[in-house]
């Protein structure tokens, strides 16, 4: 592009690795791939778990004793899970050994009135909980009272094995153990008058009420597990009255005691046997209650592998969480539905299921961190129709992920090495190309100086090379050396000229003096003298110009003083010219190296320029300055002056500032002194002269305007 | 007895132009036009004195090898080359073959005619001492010069001058101390165009024959701007 007199672009290396950029592609098209790849390999797991939950329901085909009978008559008063506890539980009332399931607990009552939750666990044989009452105005038992109902106290309604009610009382004297009774009808008196010592429990009086811990032998309790749980609520000190009865059920009238839902252990036996490590297996009943659960669902199972010896693997590389969120591996805690804790389900697809038929789906965890395959499937009764339960079949796709992570590290280590290596070679390429480029370009610019004469001896480098490098290299070469040959031509021109117009011009000078003899009107024989003398002088300064540098280079430069020579020469053509001329020396001596008569050429040119474009009044002001290292001699004449588009051919051959018609002045041709000038060789003279030296000469429109100088610099010699 | 001249020049109107020129000075002259009858006609009748152009006819160096054949045999002969050939290079071998003179052309006939007058007599001075009268050599400083003879010594030793140097040389040393204007020398060349260039040439030439001799030479000065000085060593 080019912008102004610069040319703007891309250099070819930049513009290689811009290409190259493309090869990004590689890559992306290998995350493509993988992800094509993984969701095959996802469906294949959903196909592999459907089929898994497939074999499970099978085994539990028609064995409807381990969805007994609680599931047929369905009481729609809320359900007490009762959750598997992992270990014993310590009655302390306190609620740490409950571990996480204390935020499942059930409220009841209302704020208004005294209100209560409640959550029961089950490990072996003992049903264990843990009931936290709000109570501003706790009032204990008193030991002097032999009703129990005079104090606050907890009511538990149940069936015994053989569907007969009983009733319980929980009742305490401040914190410290409970004692429990067996009641009368009325809740007021304990029946054998003694407590029962197989429930135990321990009280906690806290700021806002109290907290009840207490364990149960489930064989208190019948097959359907009916239980029921009130709080009495004693206000007033003095009267002993129970105020309020908050129940975990709507009325005891109807007999229908909550209900406790319960894990079928026999059914978990059978799954404990298929529990993998990276699944779960759920057992769901008709009402999507939790009937069996197994294995656990765990967040990476290759980073668990890893942890112990990754135990600082919060500051993981960025690498790693780039990986991972290409692949959409998590390696966050996986947080979901919790098998000991969850009694139901309820989704859409395991609805679908209960119709009869497989089903897989895909969901993310709960905290959304990771993806789940869920493969669910209808266990039916004997008669093949009807559904009894479902066998759900969950299953992360940590796995596969992890597989991909580990495929997107590889291709990423691969495409990496291979976009350096390519890149590389690229670099190295380019750069090795635009080397050859640019040395061709400093050859091809060496063939020639700044005024476009070819130089001998430029050795082109690169010259056999095969490539199209090459091939311009040799067309160059090629294109230089014919141009060499055609300026040698050119540059012979003069002298050929010269040896060729010799003779004929000796002809006619010769008979010119002969006619002299025998004419005596000799008007016209010294007009042709003239004329003669003018052509020898033009073919002589011709080839005097051609044959300049040669001349040149013949002489040897000598130490010389500049301004002595300088002085004595403006002195001397003082004399000569009626023209004014001034000079200005700014130092004593001025060495330079140089050839004397050349420098006195260069002084001649300089002057006549200067002569003959200065208006006859004006002097020619000749300055000599010196710094350090170098000396400006400039003339200085106030003639017009020069176009700014002239400068640049000022100093070229043949190059003449006057008009055509000045030429043939005849005040011009007697003087015979300005015919360098008139052919242009002058200024090309002096400027060679100067070249030769090591200086430079420079034209310039003086800054007042008046007129026009040349300035010569030369390199002083210490 | 008139002198004869021998002419050798291809090209027919010079030929004829110098012919009568030179006659009528009063010289007897043989005029040829190509190298075989020059060398037949000279064998025949040896001249006094032989001007030769270089190029004959097709062949290009035939002056010269008709300079190199005669003085092969007359060694005492005056050749003077006349030629458009007037590079340096051509002059130096044509001097070095023994050439007494070397003119570029064109050439004025008056000068022509001057210059044979002047080598003619520098032959009898030299070849035959005695019989014309000759001044006796000028004394300067180490400066020896004997015009008649053309011959020129430094500090005793002989300097091998041409014509035009030794013309250039005799007119300085004429007004010792004295800036010599370009005018001046070139008149003393007796060439027809000399440019200033032309005379610095020659003054090189003349001053690295005199430093050949002598490391210390300076008595040539440059006079800037106006032509030359010969400064007594002496002084």
């Amino acid at each position: 592009m080019k912008i102004g007199r610069k040319i703007i672009g891309l250099k070819l290396t930049p513009k290689l690795l811009l290409a190259g950029t493309t090869l990004l592609i590689i890559p992306w098209l290998g995350l493509q791939t993988l992800n094509a790849m993984q969701q095959f390999l996802i469906d294949g797991q959903a196909q592999a778990q459907l089929l898994s939950a497939r074999g499970i329901a099978t085994l539990l085909h028609g064995r409807k004793d381990l969805f007994d009978e609680q599931s047929d008559n369905i009481n729609s008063y809320a359900d007490i899970p009762l959750y598997p506890l992992s270990g014993r539980i310590l009655l302390d009332a306190y609620s740490e050994d409950w571990q996480s399931l204390s935020e499942n607990r059930l409220s009841f009552g209302s704020q208004e009135l005294t209100q209560f939750s409640l959550l029961l666990g089950q490990a072996d044989d003992t049903i264990y909980g843990l009931i936290e009452v709000t109570d501003k105005t706790p009032v204990y038992r008193h030991p002097a009272y032999l009703r129990l109902d005079h104090s606050d106290h907890i009511r538990l309604y149940l069936k015994d094995k053989d569907s007969i009610e009983q009733r319980y009382l929980l009742t305490f004297e401040g914190s410290g153990r409970i004692s429990a009774f067996k009641m009368d009808e009325a809740w007021q008196l304990a029946t054998p008058g003694t407590p029962q010592y197989r429930i135990q429990g321990q009280v906690r009086i806290t700021k806002n009420g109290y907290v009840v811990e207490f364990a149960l032998p489930a064989d208190f309790l019948d097959p359907s597990h009916h239980l029921g749980i009130a709080v009495a609520d004693v206000v007033d000190q003095g009267e002993r009255v129970v105020e309020t009865l908050v129940r975990s059920f709507p009325s005891i009238a109807q007999g229908q005691y909550n209900r406790l839902i319960v894990r079928s252990p026999e059914t978990e036996r059978i799954l404990s046997g298929l529990a993998q490590t990276d699944s779960e297996i759920w057992i769901l009943d008709k009402q999507l209650r939790v009937r069996a659960t197994a294995g656990k669902l765990l967040a990476n199972v290759d980073q668990l592998a890893s942890d112990e010896n990754a135990s600082d693997s919060e500051d993981k590389a960025l690498s790693t969480l780039l990986v991972d969120w290409l692949s959409g591996t998590s390696s966050a805690p996986l947080n979901d539905f919790n098998p000991a804790q969850t009694h139901s389900r309820d989704e859409l697809f395991l609805r679908n299921a209960l119709s009869g038929k497989g089903e897989v789906s895909r969901r993310s965890t709960l905290d959304g961190n990771h993806l789940i395959v869920a493969a669910v499937h209808p266990i039916r009764d004997i008669d093949r129709q009807s559904v009894i339960g479902l066998v759900l079949l969950e299953q992360t796709t940590d796995a596969i992920l992890n597989l991909q992570s580990r495929s997107i590290q590889r291709i990423a280590l691969f495409s990496l090495f291979g976009l350096i290596a390519i890149t590389l070679v690229v670099l190295i390429f380019s750069s090795r190309l635009t080397w050859r480029i640019k040395r061709l370009g400093i050859d091809t610019v060496k063939a020639s100086d700044d005024q476009g004469r070819m130089q001998q001896k430029t050795e082109f480098r690169g010259l056999y090379a095969a490539d199209e490098i090459g091939d311009l290299t040799r067309h160059i070469e090629q294109l230089l050396a014919r141009l060499d040959r055609y300026q040698q031509f050119l540059v012979a021109i003069p002298r050929t000229l010269r040896h060729e117009i010799n003779n004929p011009l000796n002809t006619v000078t010769t008979s010119l003096e002969h006619l002299e003899d025998q004419v005596s009107e000799s008007t016209y024989l010294d007009s042709a003298h003239r004329g003669l003398q003018r052509i020898a002088a033009i073919i002589n300064s011709l080839s005097e110009a051609a044959s300049l540098e040669e001349a040149l280079s013949a002489d040897t430069l000598v130490k010389l003083d500049l301004t002595h020579l300088l002085t004595c020469y403006v002195e001397n053509q003082k004399r000569q010219h009626n023209h004014e001329i001034k000079l200005q020396t700014s130092s004593q001596q001025s060495w330079v190296l140089g050839s004397d008569i050349h420098i006195e050429q260069l002084l001649d040119k300089l002057l006549d320029n200067a002569i003959d474009f200065s208006p006859p009044d004006s002097p020619v002001e000749i300055t000599l300055t010196a710094t350090k290292n170098h000396c400006f001699l400039s003339f200085l004449n106030h003639g017009p002056a020069i176009p700014e588009a002239e400068f640049k051919n000022l100093f070229q051959l043949f190059h003449s500032r006057r008009e055509s018609t000045q030429i043939t002045q005849p005040s011009e041709l007697r003087s015979g002194q300005s015919n360098d000038q008139h052919l242009g060789l002058g200024l090309y003279i002096a400027r060679v002269i100067c070249e030769r030296h090591g200086g430079d000469l420079v034209a310039e429109n003086s800054a007042s305007e008046d007129g026009v100088v040349f300035t010569v610099s030369m390199p002083l010699a210490h | 007895m008139p002198y004869t001249i021998a002419i050798v020049e291809d090209d027919a109107d010079q030929r004829h132009n110098y012919c009568t020129a030179m006659e009528n000075k009063g010289f007897v002259v043989n005029a040829y036009a190509d190298r075989l009858s020059a060398q037949q006609g000279m064998a025949a009748h040896t001249p006094d004195l032989v001007i030769l152009d270089i190029m004959l006819g097709h062949e290009v160096d035939a002056g010269f090898q008709l300079c190199r054949d005669l003085l092969a045999s007359h060694p005492h002969l005056p050749v003077l080359f006349l030629t458009e050939r007037i590079d340096e290079i051509d002059q130096i071998s044509g001097l070095r073959l023994g050439a007494w003179d070397y003119q570029p052309k064109p050439i004025s006939l008056a000068y022509l005619a001057e210059r044979v007058a002047s080598l003619l007599r520098l032959k009898e001075v030299r070849f035959n001492p005695g019989q014309s009268d000759t001044k006796p050599s000028k004394q300067l400083g180490d400066l020896s010069i004997q015009e008649d003879a053309m011959l020129i010594s430094w500090q005793e030793q002989a300097l091998e001058l041409t014509v035009t140097e030794f013309r250039l040389l005799a007119r300085l040393v004429r007004t010792p101390g004295h800036a010599l204007a370009y005018e001046a020398l070139m008149q003393a060349t007796i060439q027809q165009y000399v440019t200033n260039n032309t005379i610095n040439t020659h003054m090189r030439n003349i001053r690295r024959k005199f430093t050949i001799i002598d490391q210390g030479f300076d008595c040539i000065r440059n006079e800037y701007g106006f032509g030359y000085r010969w400064v007594d060593s002496n002084k």
